[in-house]
């Protein structure tokens, strides 16, 4: 996968988590809701981690991770491929 | 408190600019019925919400709307972006160029600039999700005449997701009214205020 892959898969799993959430919100003794959201949200660490280990940090503190302080040149999210 | 993750929630990359689109869309940055007056209105709704879980959704939904913020913005930046102010000027940017040049700056389609009347925080319970399922309606609408007009895939692509997610948020509200409802006297729903009365 090429960044752009990677990170729009990221995007996805993100987005898992986040719908799944809002539906836990109203719904917090859905026990099949819940199990999907653990996974969900399992495969969206690895998948933010792997990210970030191969192109930079996605939050601030993840650029611990790497040797200098990487969060500055991260691109914004508005930058777009143009 | 908020942590910030510097990516989108859903990915955009327009390659043609179009600024009068952008002159639509920022309706959904600025105006009434768009992503930073939901946020708002959510994010401040929530602080007066005894029930607990009903202020979390609120809060849940007020931070999605603050991502979508952030969309939105994208979607108006990466339409302008690059062109000259003549070509503003033609596309009906102009007295918003002369203002803002390039930047982003909230704002209804028509003109009027964000302002706390476009959304309310009431502190009744009933009152605020009502108010808050609206919104999601209005949002939906406004969505669907981007839609008429957006003739380009790279825009409809994201502004179609976040139609989308109008229309999940309002059935959440839906059930978030639902779990207050559950907790008042069915014979008489307005016999007090559970916000305010003791």
């Amino acid at each position: 996968m090429n960044r752009m892959q990677m990170l729009e898969w990221v995007q996805m799993l993100c987005f898992c988590v986040v719908d799944m959430q809002l539906y836990l919100d109203t719904h917090p003794d859905d026990e099949e809701a819940f199990c999907y959201f653990k996974e969900a949200v399992e495969m969206y660490e690895k998948a933010k981690m792997k990210f970030e280990e191969n192109y930079g940090p996605l939050v601030a503190t993840s650029a611990a991770m790497h040797g200098q302080w990487t969060w500055a040149d991260m691109p914004l999210p508005w930058e777009g491929v143009r | 408190m908020w942590v910030y993750e510097r990516k989108l929630q859903y990915p955009i990359n327009i390659t043609r600019p179009n600024p009068a689109m952008a002159k639509f869309i920022m309706s959904q940055y600025g105006g009434p019925d768009g992503e930073i007056a939901a946020s708002m209105r959510y994010l401040s709704q929530r602080y007066s919400m005894d029930n607990r879980r009903v202020a979390g959704l609120l809060t849940d939904i007020g931070t999605e709307e603050l991502a979508h913020m952030e969309m939105i913005a994208t979607i108006v930046r990466q339409l302008t972006k690059g062109c000259s102010a003549e070509e503003l000027k033609e596309s009906g940017l102009g007295a918003y160029y002369i203002d803002h040049t390039g930047a982003i700056w909230p704002q209804a389609a028509g003109g009027i600039p964000f302002n706390a009347c476009e959304f309310q925080s009431k502190g009744d319970p009933i009152t605020d999700l009502f108010e808050d399922l609206a919104a999601e309606q209005k949002a939906r609408t406004t969505y669907d005449n981007i839609l008429r007009l957006v003739k380009d895939p790279e825009v409809a692509d994201p502004i179609k997701f976040l139609r989308q997610r109008e229309v999940t948020h309002f059935q959440r509200f839906g059930e978030a009214l639902r779990m207050v409802q559950e907790q008042l006297d069915c014979k008489n729903y307005y016999a007090f205020n559970p916000s305010f009365d003791k």
